[in-house]
Protein backbone atom coordinates (compact mmCIF):
# COMPACT_ATOMS: atom_id res chain seq x y z
CA UNK A 1 0.00 0.00 0.00
CA UNK A 2 2.63 2.15 0.54
CA UNK A 3 4.84 1.44 -2.08
CA UNK A 4 1.55 1.94 -4.41
CA UNK A 5 1.03 5.84 -2.65
CA UNK A 6 4.61 6.26 -3.77
CA UNK A 7 3.91 5.09 -7.13
CA UNK A 8 0.87 7.01 -7.11
CA UNK A 9 2.80 10.58 -6.69
CA UNK A 10 5.65 9.13 -9.45
CA UNK A 11 3.05 8.79 -11.50
CA UNK A 12 1.87 12.31 -10.99
CA UNK A 13 5.07 13.48 -12.27
CA UNK A 14 5.58 11.16 -14.72
CA UNK A 15 1.88 11.79 -16.14
CA UNK A 16 3.07 15.45 -16.33
CA UNK A 17 6.68 15.27 -17.62
CA UNK A 18 7.36 12.43 -19.21
CA UNK A 19 5.34 12.43 -21.90
CA UNK A 20 7.55 9.14 -23.57
CA UNK A 21 5.31 7.29 -20.41
CA UNK A 22 4.10 3.95 -21.46
CA UNK A 23 0.34 4.56 -22.35
CA UNK A 24 -0.34 1.25 -20.00
CA UNK A 25 2.09 2.67 -17.31
CA UNK A 26 0.08 6.11 -16.94
CA UNK A 27 -3.60 4.62 -17.23
CA UNK A 28 -2.96 2.17 -14.31
CA UNK A 29 -1.22 5.52 -12.17
CA UNK A 30 -4.63 7.43 -12.97
CA UNK A 31 -7.04 4.12 -11.73
CA UNK A 32 -5.22 4.17 -8.77
CA UNK A 33 -5.44 7.89 -7.54
CA UNK A 34 -9.22 8.20 -6.90
CA UNK A 35 -9.14 5.04 -5.46
CA UNK A 36 -6.46 5.99 -3.11
CA UNK A 37 -8.23 8.80 -2.43
CA UNK A 38 -11.91 7.55 -2.10
CA UNK A 39 -10.88 6.01 1.47
CA UNK A 40 -9.83 8.64 4.59
CA UNK A 41 -11.11 5.87 7.07
CA UNK A 42 -10.38 1.85 7.96
CA UNK A 43 -14.19 1.62 9.45
CA UNK A 44 -16.72 3.27 11.33
CA UNK A 45 -18.87 2.69 14.44
CA UNK A 46 -20.87 4.21 17.16
CA UNK A 47 -20.14 5.42 20.34
CA UNK A 48 -23.04 6.22 22.68
CA UNK A 49 -24.44 5.25 26.06
CA UNK A 50 -27.48 3.94 24.68
CA UNK A 51 -26.20 1.00 23.63
CA UNK A 52 -25.69 -0.25 26.96
CA UNK A 53 -28.72 0.94 28.92
CA UNK A 54 -31.25 -1.81 30.02
CA UNK A 55 -33.68 -2.52 27.38
CA UNK A 56 -36.64 -1.04 28.53
CA UNK A 57 -35.07 2.04 29.12
CA UNK A 58 -36.86 5.06 26.50
CA UNK A 59 -32.95 5.41 25.13
CA UNK A 60 -31.93 2.22 24.69
CA UNK A 61 -30.25 1.44 21.21
CA UNK A 62 -30.12 -1.97 20.34
CA UNK A 63 -26.67 -3.04 18.98
CA UNK A 64 -28.97 -5.39 16.18
CA UNK A 65 -30.32 -2.11 14.83
CA UNK A 66 -26.98 -0.38 14.02
CA UNK A 67 -25.65 -3.83 12.54
CA UNK A 68 -28.72 -4.07 10.06
CA UNK A 69 -28.30 -0.23 9.87
CA UNK A 70 -25.17 -0.47 8.86
CA UNK A 71 -26.33 -3.34 6.18
CA UNK A 72 -28.78 -1.19 4.90
CA UNK A 73 -26.12 1.66 4.09
CA UNK A 74 -23.48 -0.81 2.66
CA UNK A 75 -26.59 -2.03 -0.01
CA UNK A 76 -27.08 2.00 -0.15
CA UNK A 77 -23.63 2.53 -0.90
CA UNK A 78 -23.23 0.08 -3.28
CA UNK A 79 -26.28 0.89 -5.22
CA UNK A 80 -24.96 4.90 -5.18
CA UNK A 81 -21.64 3.74 -6.48
CA UNK A 82 -23.25 1.56 -9.13
CA UNK A 83 -27.18 2.41 -10.23
CA UNK A 84 -27.12 0.56 -12.96
CA UNK A 85 -26.15 -2.59 -11.35
CA UNK A 86 -28.93 -5.13 -9.40
CA UNK A 87 -30.21 -4.55 -6.19
CA UNK A 88 -27.54 -6.77 -4.37
CA UNK A 89 -28.32 -10.17 -3.21
CA UNK A 90 -26.69 -10.18 -0.12
CA UNK A 91 -28.31 -11.09 2.61
CA UNK A 92 -28.61 -8.94 5.83
CA UNK A 93 -26.09 -10.71 7.46
CA UNK A 94 -23.64 -10.48 4.82
CA UNK A 95 -24.06 -6.71 3.88
CA UNK A 96 -23.09 -6.51 7.73
CA UNK A 97 -20.29 -8.60 7.53
CA UNK A 98 -19.12 -6.60 4.43
CA UNK A 99 -20.01 -3.14 5.61
CA UNK A 100 -17.85 -1.16 7.01
CA UNK A 101 -19.24 -1.24 10.61
CA UNK A 102 -15.63 -1.71 13.06
CA UNK A 103 -16.48 -1.08 16.68
CA UNK A 104 -18.83 0.02 19.11
CA UNK A 105 -17.94 1.93 22.10
CA UNK A 106 -19.94 2.36 25.07
CA UNK A 107 -20.00 2.41 29.30
CA UNK A 108 -18.55 -0.71 31.29
CA UNK A 109 -18.31 -0.24 35.04
CA UNK A 110 -19.80 -1.40 37.91
CA UNK A 111 -22.71 0.83 38.02
CA UNK A 112 -23.18 0.62 34.21
CA UNK A 113 -22.86 -3.38 34.24
CA UNK A 114 -24.86 -3.91 31.77
CA UNK A 115 -21.95 -2.99 29.12
CA UNK A 116 -20.36 -6.64 29.89
CA UNK A 117 -23.19 -8.10 28.78
CA UNK A 118 -23.03 -6.36 25.75
CA UNK A 119 -19.30 -7.11 25.15
CA UNK A 120 -20.28 -10.59 25.61
CA UNK A 121 -23.26 -10.78 23.27
CA UNK A 122 -21.33 -9.17 20.56
CA UNK A 123 -18.49 -11.20 21.09
CA UNK A 124 -20.70 -14.37 20.56
CA UNK A 125 -22.50 -12.64 17.54
CA UNK A 126 -19.84 -10.50 15.62
CA UNK A 127 -16.68 -11.63 16.47
CA UNK A 128 -15.70 -9.63 13.46
CA UNK A 129 -16.86 -5.94 15.63
CA UNK A 130 -14.18 -4.31 18.40
CA UNK A 131 -15.56 -3.32 21.88
CA UNK A 132 -14.16 -0.30 23.32
CA UNK A 133 -15.51 0.76 26.51
CA UNK A 134 -15.72 4.05 28.51
CA UNK A 135 -15.79 4.85 32.20
CA UNK A 136 -14.43 1.92 33.42
CA UNK A 137 -13.64 3.95 36.95
CA UNK A 138 -16.36 5.62 36.74
CA UNK A 139 -20.12 6.40 36.35
CA UNK A 140 -23.06 8.57 35.10
CA UNK A 141 -26.30 8.23 36.32
CA UNK A 142 -28.90 10.79 35.06
CA UNK A 143 -26.74 12.94 33.54
CA UNK A 144 -24.41 13.43 36.31
CA UNK A 145 -20.59 12.10 36.75
CA UNK A 146 -20.87 10.06 39.76
CA UNK B 1 3.97 -6.81 27.81
CA UNK B 2 2.94 -9.22 25.14
CA UNK B 3 1.87 -7.04 22.31
CA UNK B 4 -1.58 -8.67 21.95
CA UNK B 5 -2.39 -7.13 25.79
CA UNK B 6 -1.22 -3.60 24.89
CA UNK B 7 -3.93 -3.34 22.54
CA UNK B 8 -6.50 -3.52 25.47
CA UNK B 9 -5.63 0.05 27.20
CA UNK B 10 -6.00 2.96 24.68
CA UNK B 11 -5.28 6.57 25.58
CA UNK B 12 -8.64 9.21 26.23
CA UNK B 13 -7.82 12.48 24.87
CA UNK B 14 -11.33 13.77 26.13
CA UNK B 15 -9.58 16.18 29.08
CA UNK B 16 -6.21 16.65 26.80
CA UNK B 17 -5.42 20.30 27.12
CA UNK B 18 -3.37 21.78 23.71
CA UNK B 19 -0.36 23.35 24.69
CA UNK B 20 -0.05 21.51 27.98
CA UNK B 21 3.62 19.97 27.70
CA UNK B 22 2.95 17.81 31.02
CA UNK B 23 -0.31 16.15 28.65
CA UNK B 24 2.05 16.20 25.33
CA UNK B 25 3.92 13.89 27.39
CA UNK B 26 1.53 11.94 29.33
CA UNK B 27 0.42 11.08 25.81
CA UNK B 28 4.22 10.25 24.22
CA UNK B 29 4.71 8.08 27.36
CA UNK B 30 1.91 6.16 27.01
CA UNK B 31 2.67 5.19 23.23
CA UNK B 32 6.17 4.86 23.72
CA UNK B 33 5.13 2.50 26.74
CA UNK B 34 3.02 0.31 24.44
CA UNK B 35 -0.18 1.87 24.46
CA UNK B 36 -0.95 1.91 20.64
CA UNK B 37 -5.21 2.94 20.44
CA UNK B 38 -6.01 6.60 20.94
CA UNK B 39 -9.31 7.93 21.45
CA UNK B 40 -9.88 11.65 20.56
CA UNK B 41 -12.76 13.52 18.96
CA UNK B 42 -13.31 16.11 16.65
CA UNK B 43 -14.97 18.20 19.83
CA UNK B 44 -12.16 17.75 22.12
CA UNK B 45 -10.87 21.05 22.87
CA UNK B 46 -12.53 22.41 19.77
CA UNK B 47 -10.15 20.20 17.47
CA UNK B 48 -7.14 21.07 19.95
CA UNK B 49 -7.08 17.08 21.05
CA UNK B 50 -6.38 16.17 17.57
CA UNK B 51 -4.22 18.60 17.10
CA UNK B 52 -1.87 17.30 19.88
CA UNK B 53 -2.58 13.44 18.76
CA UNK B 54 -0.81 14.75 15.86
CA UNK B 55 1.72 16.71 16.90
CA UNK B 56 2.92 13.69 19.59
CA UNK B 57 2.51 11.37 16.94
CA UNK B 58 4.38 13.25 14.67
CA UNK B 59 7.45 13.39 17.02
CA UNK B 60 7.52 9.60 17.89
CA UNK B 61 9.67 7.36 15.84
CA UNK B 62 8.28 5.91 12.46
CA UNK B 63 8.04 2.48 14.18
CA UNK B 64 5.90 3.81 16.96
CA UNK B 65 3.32 5.88 15.42
CA UNK B 66 2.97 3.50 12.62
CA UNK B 67 1.39 1.16 15.24
CA UNK B 68 -0.86 3.40 16.71
CA UNK B 69 -4.63 3.03 15.60
CA UNK B 70 -6.71 6.06 15.69
CA UNK B 71 -10.13 5.88 17.29
CA UNK B 72 -12.42 9.55 16.05
CA UNK B 73 -16.02 10.51 17.25
CA UNK B 74 -17.85 13.01 15.34
CA UNK B 75 -21.47 13.94 16.62
CA UNK B 76 -20.74 16.82 19.33
CA UNK B 77 -19.14 19.79 18.67
CA UNK B 78 -18.47 23.59 19.89
CA UNK B 79 -20.04 26.36 17.91
CA UNK B 80 -16.59 27.97 17.65
CA UNK B 81 -13.62 26.52 16.16
CA UNK B 82 -15.16 23.03 15.04
CA UNK B 83 -13.69 22.35 12.06
CA UNK B 84 -16.91 23.73 10.14
CA UNK B 85 -20.10 25.75 9.81
CA UNK B 86 -22.67 25.10 11.53
CA UNK B 87 -25.20 22.48 10.14
CA UNK B 88 -28.66 23.26 9.26
CA UNK B 89 -29.58 19.90 11.86
CA UNK B 90 -28.34 20.51 14.60
CA UNK B 91 -29.46 20.45 17.77
CA UNK B 92 -29.13 21.58 21.42
CA UNK B 93 -27.07 20.39 23.97
CA UNK B 94 -27.33 21.04 27.67
CA UNK B 95 -23.99 21.77 27.80
CA UNK B 96 -22.84 25.37 26.76
CA UNK B 97 -21.80 25.98 23.45
CA UNK B 98 -21.81 22.44 22.32
CA UNK B 99 -23.82 21.10 19.50
CA UNK B 100 -24.76 17.91 17.91
CA UNK B 101 -24.89 16.66 14.69
CA UNK B 102 -24.46 14.05 12.18
CA UNK B 103 -26.04 15.84 8.85
CA UNK B 104 -23.93 13.78 6.03
CA UNK B 105 -22.13 17.12 5.02
CA UNK B 106 -21.46 18.05 8.59
CA UNK B 107 -19.61 14.20 9.12
CA UNK B 108 -17.62 14.86 5.65
CA UNK B 109 -16.36 17.94 6.50
CA UNK B 110 -15.69 16.80 10.20
CA UNK B 111 -14.35 14.02 8.65
CA UNK B 112 -11.65 15.86 6.82
CA UNK B 113 -11.32 18.43 9.02
CA UNK B 114 -9.87 15.74 11.50
CA UNK B 115 -7.48 13.99 9.24
CA UNK B 116 -6.25 17.47 8.19
CA UNK B 117 -5.63 18.29 12.52
CA UNK B 118 -4.12 14.58 12.98
CA UNK B 119 -2.01 14.54 9.89
CA UNK B 120 -3.13 11.21 8.76
CA UNK B 121 -6.05 8.91 8.50
CA UNK B 122 -8.64 7.95 11.31
CA UNK B 123 -8.36 4.15 11.49
CA UNK B 124 -11.95 4.28 12.87
CA UNK B 125 -14.87 6.88 12.73
CA UNK B 126 -17.06 6.79 15.61
CA UNK B 127 -20.59 8.17 15.25
CA UNK B 128 -21.61 10.04 18.75
CA UNK B 129 -24.26 9.44 20.16
CA UNK B 130 -26.83 9.29 17.32
CA UNK B 131 -29.77 8.94 19.85
CA UNK B 132 -28.93 12.65 20.82
CA UNK B 133 -31.94 14.14 19.37
CA UNK B 134 -34.19 11.43 21.58
CA UNK B 135 -33.36 13.99 24.92
CA UNK B 136 -35.39 16.51 24.37
CA UNK B 137 -38.27 14.28 23.52
CA UNK B 138 -37.20 12.48 26.26
CA UNK B 139 -37.76 15.40 28.64
CA UNK B 140 -40.87 16.65 27.15
CA UNK B 141 -42.31 13.42 27.83
CA UNK B 142 -41.22 13.62 31.36
CA UNK B 143 -42.99 16.32 31.81
CA UNK B 144 -45.79 15.42 30.59
CA UNK B 145 -46.38 12.07 32.79
CA UNK B 146 -45.21 15.10 35.21
CA UNK B 147 -48.47 17.25 34.50
CA UNK B 148 -50.65 14.41 33.56
CA UNK B 149 -49.99 13.16 37.14
CA UNK B 150 -50.91 16.06 38.73
CA UNK B 151 -54.36 16.78 36.95
CA UNK B 152 -55.32 13.00 37.18
CA UNK B 153 -55.00 13.96 41.21
CA UNK B 154 -56.76 16.82 40.68
CA UNK B 155 -59.69 15.17 39.37
CA UNK B 156 -59.41 12.97 41.55
CA UNK B 157 -59.64 15.24 44.52
CA UNK B 158 -62.52 17.41 42.48
CA UNK B 159 -64.52 14.05 42.53
CA UNK B 160 -64.16 13.37 46.20
CA UNK B 161 -65.03 16.90 47.20
CA UNK B 162 -68.00 16.65 45.10
CA UNK B 163 -68.81 13.38 47.01
CA UNK B 164 -69.07 11.46 43.31
CA UNK B 165 -66.75 9.05 44.22
CA UNK B 166 -66.65 8.63 47.84
CA UNK B 167 -65.09 4.78 47.85
CA UNK B 168 -61.93 5.94 46.00
CA UNK B 169 -58.98 6.80 48.10
CA UNK B 170 -59.52 8.96 51.25
CA UNK B 171 -62.60 9.93 51.37
CA UNK B 172 -64.02 13.26 53.10
CA UNK B 173 -67.42 13.18 54.91
CA UNK B 174 -69.95 15.98 55.13
CA UNK B 175 -69.47 18.09 58.76
CA UNK B 176 -73.58 17.67 60.26
CA UNK B 177 -72.92 21.33 61.82
CA UNK B 178 -72.11 23.46 58.94
CA UNK B 179 -72.04 21.44 56.41
CA UNK B 180 -68.84 21.61 54.29
CA UNK B 181 -66.32 18.72 53.80
CA UNK B 182 -63.93 17.86 56.74
CA UNK B 183 -61.04 15.81 56.76
CA UNK B 184 -61.74 12.11 58.77
CA UNK B 185 -57.78 12.66 60.07
CA UNK B 186 -57.59 16.08 61.16
CA UNK B 187 -59.40 17.99 64.01
CA UNK B 188 -62.48 19.94 63.17
CA UNK B 189 -60.54 23.05 63.93
CA UNK B 190 -57.81 22.25 61.64
CA UNK B 191 -59.81 21.18 58.52
CA UNK B 192 -62.97 22.74 58.62
CA UNK B 193 -61.95 26.23 57.78
CA UNK B 194 -58.88 24.99 55.49
CA UNK B 195 -60.88 22.44 53.62
CA UNK B 196 -63.66 25.20 52.85
CA UNK B 197 -61.08 27.44 51.20
CA UNK B 198 -59.55 24.67 49.20
CA UNK B 199 -63.22 22.88 47.95
CA UNK B 200 -63.75 26.60 47.00
CA UNK B 201 -60.11 27.01 44.92
CA UNK B 202 -60.67 24.03 43.18
CA UNK B 203 -62.04 23.72 39.42
CA UNK B 204 -65.17 21.89 39.43
CA UNK B 205 -64.88 18.07 39.01
CA UNK B 206 -65.85 17.72 35.99
CA UNK B 207 -63.48 20.54 34.44
CA UNK B 208 -60.57 18.31 36.89
CA UNK B 209 -61.50 15.36 34.68
CA UNK B 210 -61.13 17.39 31.40
CA UNK B 211 -57.99 18.76 32.18
CA UNK B 212 -57.09 15.22 32.99
CA UNK B 213 -57.86 13.92 29.88
CA UNK B 214 -56.27 16.37 28.26
CA UNK B 215 -52.94 16.24 29.92
CA UNK B 216 -53.39 12.19 28.70
CA UNK B 217 -53.76 13.61 25.35
CA UNK B 218 -50.50 15.61 25.60
CA UNK B 219 -48.88 12.29 27.17
CA UNK B 220 -49.99 10.11 23.91
CA UNK B 221 -48.67 12.45 21.80
CA UNK B 222 -45.31 12.87 23.57
CA UNK B 223 -44.84 9.15 23.38
CA UNK B 224 -45.68 9.59 19.62
CA UNK B 225 -43.03 12.44 19.22
CA UNK B 226 -40.72 9.85 20.95
CA UNK B 227 -41.50 6.83 18.64
CA UNK B 228 -40.86 9.32 15.45
CA UNK B 229 -37.46 10.46 16.97
CA UNK B 230 -36.73 6.80 17.50
CA UNK B 231 -37.25 6.10 13.90
CA UNK B 232 -35.54 9.64 12.77
CA UNK B 233 -32.45 8.58 14.77
CA UNK B 234 -32.43 5.23 12.49
CA UNK B 235 -33.04 7.48 9.48
CA UNK B 236 -30.23 10.18 10.52
CA UNK B 237 -27.95 6.94 11.20
CA UNK B 238 -28.44 5.05 7.96
CA UNK B 239 -27.39 8.26 6.01
CA UNK B 240 -24.34 9.04 7.79
CA UNK B 241 -23.51 5.07 7.75
CA UNK B 242 -23.77 5.37 3.84
CA UNK B 243 -21.56 8.86 3.86
CA UNK B 244 -18.84 6.49 5.97
CA UNK B 245 -19.25 3.83 3.92
CA UNK B 246 -18.40 6.09 0.63
CA UNK B 247 -15.15 6.76 2.92
CA UNK B 248 -14.19 3.31 4.68
CA UNK B 249 -10.65 2.53 2.08
CA UNK B 250 -11.39 -0.38 0.43
CA UNK B 251 -7.82 -1.05 -0.45
CA UNK B 252 -6.96 -1.04 3.67
CA UNK B 253 -4.77 1.91 5.45
CA UNK B 254 -1.66 2.78 6.49
CA UNK B 255 -1.08 4.56 9.36
CA UNK B 256 1.45 6.77 8.68
CA UNK B 257 0.51 7.53 5.52
CA UNK B 258 -0.01 11.50 4.61
CA UNK B 259 -1.34 12.33 1.13
CA UNK B 260 -0.46 14.94 -0.22
CA UNK B 261 -1.86 14.86 -3.77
Amino acid sequence: MNLLVLSGRLCEWLVDFLPCTRRRRRRSCLFTLPQLLAGRIGSYGVASDALALSTDDPLHLPWQLVVSTAADAHNAAARARDPKSSPPSASGAEAAAASGLGAFQFPMNVLEPRGAELARELHEAHTKLRVLTTRPLTAVSSCVLL
Amino acid sequence: MAAASRARLAFGTARLLEGSAPHEEALRAALLGGVRVVDTAASFGAGGAERTVGSVLASLPTEVSRSVELFGKVGYYLEEGAGGAAPAAATASPAPALQHSIAPSFLRSEVAASHARLGRRLNCVLVDSPERVLQPLMAQRQSALRVAAERAAEALEATQAASEAPEQGIGVQPSSSSGTARSPFLPDELSGGAQDAEVQSKPSASAARDAAKAAEADVARAEAALQGGREQVLAELKEAFVVLEEEVSRLGLVNHEVLAF
